[in-house]
């Protein structure tokens, strides 16, 4: 693979084998002023995937190709310093999001799909049968890349389409032959994008020794700066009339772990929602805060929403306490005001009632 | 179980692994061992051997009544913790118990007897060796199938790539197998794989194509009652349908009939035979091709799964391994039966009981003394049916 192919995909076996090659060690990547460029890219990578959920590919020029690649071992030394695995699960996104995106740009490339499924250890063969060939051509017409035909070992697919939601993802309605899934172009290009993020988060958070991070604290203070920024922007809940400092353990708790970008069971998530909606909470701010979640589809999100709230002629009510505790998602801690109720939404209104007379005892 | 019942079983277990050829698994010395002694419920778990030495003696000195190793192989297969064993992969093993293939009433009431269970479950076998070969591309070489010693079989799948399957993945595989989550319509398959692909491209839309054929190439060979009696056996369909489906069969040749078949499913649209909603009967040929719902628990990573050519302490009998080919002549009660049928010894039977082994049909009666074949009175014994009497004598 040409270097200038593998700076898109610098998290390859092939990019740290290039590494190698040209001979730059650990120790002149942190503290070399040649490397400079490229430790200011890896933290790049890092903010810009906090930021905005990609990391920022543009367009890299020919005498740049060493540190673009260079910056990706680096970024994943901040991101380990740093130690936070929601951090690693949101840049690992990013960076896939990323290569997804360029290698759907190029991706007539028959050459490049096969090298990349080489080096991320997928087997693919081109062909759904023996109708088409490796290249498309079907006779005298070429076919579309998304709809040409490949096929993948099952074992590999069945590890890369685990996350994968919706029922043409199952294994079962699937075309399997000879220990083959046939997949179209298509669905190859997603089966890519979740071998590049495994790839990404595999050990990620890394063991970084002490002084290293010590010495690239100057990169790991300013992501952290932007960590702090975009996280509380995430967390709080702006809404008039709307107190979260009231809203009892559980559903602070299943906040938290969304927001964290953490997945939440359904049960969890029609406790949370149907719990905002009934304290007033708007769908469209709702929908916001399953932004984070790693399955995130806005229009999914809003029917549930809006079935919850009532779409469909019920209106839900949130779950008492004793509903909770039969989902497991009662997190009762020594808390006296949920010794006090047998619901949530009991918890809230009295919460609330709380803050309000101690605000206005302190006036 | 009176002590010398368990003092007797115990000799004759040790003395089956003094002589027997005992097989030990790829990489045993990084799985878990668990053994269950006669006389007790308890496994005694997490033990680890470093030779096929160490295995053999402790067999032949402890002569447990159940031997299993994990599936699983560990780094520490001998932590006490799951969480600490390090866990490396697991073979694919399927388990086909007549438990979950068979209604467990009519097993319970003795409706069926031990030959036909056996039976059916080698059907199930069958089904599953022809999914692993064709669909799943698995080389008849890296299987194994197992006789479990009672009322099932084993199948593993010892190959690298499936070790590292996880719990989820394996699910997958398992409801591929039972056509769990099958959307019959394959209306989510992706429209690129159009055309012809699945006639040949396999998947259960190639097996669902295959069973409407052999269905209704098998209804046309039937005269017009039995056909109409045959139609009739499927949910949904009444005798007024049934007739229509026959004669509009009746018009057609099996070429004719083949491309209506695959003109239908090529639709992906619910045609109908005037009369039958052809998805009944599609949901029909399902029903045959798929295996059990629960049949193969293969989904979980840790299970500890039977040594073969131990012996099962329920029966008595050999923990048999068998090729492909031998899977099909093979007779537990003949082939998998460790003791001899010259020798006798003397039991007191607790409860009435009958078994036909090696070709010869034992029974006891309640609180009978019979003079028995060891391998008979080994059989009566594993199963709590009878005790030793005279321990001292022995095998005469």
């Amino acid at each position: 693979m040409e270097v200038e192919v593998l700076c898109f995909f610098p998290f390859l076996r092939k990019s740290s084998d290039y590494i190698k090659e040209i001979g730059v060690s650990l120790d002149d990547l942190i503290y070399s002023a040649a490397f400079e460029r490229a430790r200011d890219r890896g933290c790049e990578r890092v903010i810009s995937a906090i930021k905005t959920g990609e990391v920022s590919s543009h367009h890299v020029l020919a005498k740049d190709v060493d540190m673009e690649i260079l910056s990706y071992p680096f970024a994943r030394i901040l991101v380990s310093c740093i130690g936070d695995t929601h951090l690693a699960r949101r840049y690992a996104r990013a960076e896939a999001k990323t290569a997804y995106k360029i290698l759907s740009a190029s991706i007539a490339d028959e050459t490049l799909l096969h090298a990349l499924a080489e080096d991320l250890g997928v087997t693919v063969l081109c062909g759904g049968t023996s109708h088409t060939s490796c290249d498309g051509v079907v006779g005298a017409a070429k076919l579309d890349f998304g709809v040409r035909m490949y096929r993948i070992h099952f074992t590999d697919y069945l590890r890369l389409a685990s996350e994968l939601r919706g029922s043409k993802w199952r294994l079962v309605n699937r075309m399997l032959h000879e220990g083959f899934v046939m997949v179209s172009g298509n669905d190859l290009l997603q089966l890519f994008h979740e071998a590049f993020y495994d790839r990404v988060r595999e050990n990620l958070p890394i063991e970084v020794p002490g002084d290293i991070c010590d010495a690239v604290r100057k990169y790991t203070d300013e992501i952290r700066q932007v960590l702090s920024v975009n996280t509380r922007e995430d967390r709080s809940i702006a809404c008039d009339g709307i107190s979260q400092s009231a809203f009892p353990p559980c559903i602070s708790y299943l906040l938290k772990r969304l927001m964290g970008g953490e997945e939440i069971s359904h049960s969890a998530r029609f406790a949370l929602t149907s719990f905002l909606l009934n304290i007033g909470m708007r769908t469209e701010d709702i929908i916001r805060l399953y932004e984070k979640a790693p399955d995130f589809d806005a229009e999914k999100t809003r029917y549930q929403i809006e079935h919850i709230a009532g779409s469909r002629g019920t209106k839900y009510t949130a779950p008492s306490c004793r509903t909770m505790r039969t989902y497991g998602i009662c997190v009762r801690e020594n808390d006296e005001l949920c010794e006090k109720v047998a619901h949530p939404l009991g918890y809230y209104a009295l919460a609330k009632e709380k803050e309000k007379s101690e605000k206005r005892r302190n006036m | 179980m009176n002590y010398d019942t368990v003092r007797f079983l115990r000799r004759m277990f040790a003395s089956y692994y003094k002589r027997a050829g005992l097989s030990m698994p790829r990489d045993f010395w990084m799985r878990e061992w668990g053994f269950i002694p006669f006389g007790v419920k308890m496994m005694s778990r997490h033990r680890a051997f470093r030779s096929a030495a160490e295995i053999r003696s402790f067999l032949r000195e402890n002569a447990p009544a159940h031997v299993f190793f994990s599936s699983a192989i560990y780094e520490r297969p001998s932590a006490a913790n799951m969480a600490d064993k390090g866990w490396r992969g697991a073979d694919l093993i399927f388990d086909l118990d007549a438990d979950h293939i068979i209604d467990a009433d009519h097993i319970i009431r003795g409706e069926i007897s031990y030959d036909k269970m056996l039976e059916r479950v080698k059907v199930e076998t069958a089904k599953l060796m022809d999914f692993l070969v064709a669909d799943f591309g698995i080389d008849e070489r890296d299987i194994e199938i197992v006789f479990s010693g009672a009322r099932g079989y084993h199948v593993h799948v010892c190959r690298d790539d499936v070790r590292a399957l996880r719990n989820k993945e394996r699910r997958e595989i398992v409801d591929y197998l039972s056509a769990s989550g099958l959307d019959s319509e394959f209306r989510s398959v992706d429209p690129g794989i159009g055309s012809e692909a699945w006639r040949h491209g396999g998947g259960w839309r190639r097996r669902i194509f295959r069973g409407l054929m052999d269905f209704f190439r098998e209804i046309k060979r039937m005269d017009r009652d039995d056909a109409v009696k045959a139609l009739c056996r499927i949910d949904g369909v009444g005798v007024k349908s049934a007739m229509k489906v026959v004669e509009f069969m009746a018009k057609m040749d099996d070429d004719a009939i083949e491309e209506w078949v695959a003109r239908c499913m090529l639709d992906n649209r619910l045609r109908w035979i005037p009369g039958v909603h052809c998805r009944l009967i599609q949901d029909h040929a399902v029903s045959l091709r798929s295996m059990k719902p629960d049949a193969p628990v293969t989904s979980d990573i840790h299970r500890l799964i039977r040594m073969p050519t131990s012996l099962h302490g329920k029966t008595g009998l050999i923990v048999k391994p068998l090729s492909v080919k031998e899977l099909d002549d093979f007779e537990p009660l003949e082939d998998a039966v460790a003791f001899s049928s010259d020798r006798t010894v003397r039991v007191k039977a607790l409860k009435r009981n009958a078994v036909r082994m090696k070709g010869h049909e034992y029974a006891v009666e309640d609180g009978e003394e019979a003079e028995l074949p060891v391998c008979a009175a080994v059989y009566f014994m594993c199963r709590g049916v009878a005790e030793i009497c005279d321990a001292a004598r022995g095998v005469g």
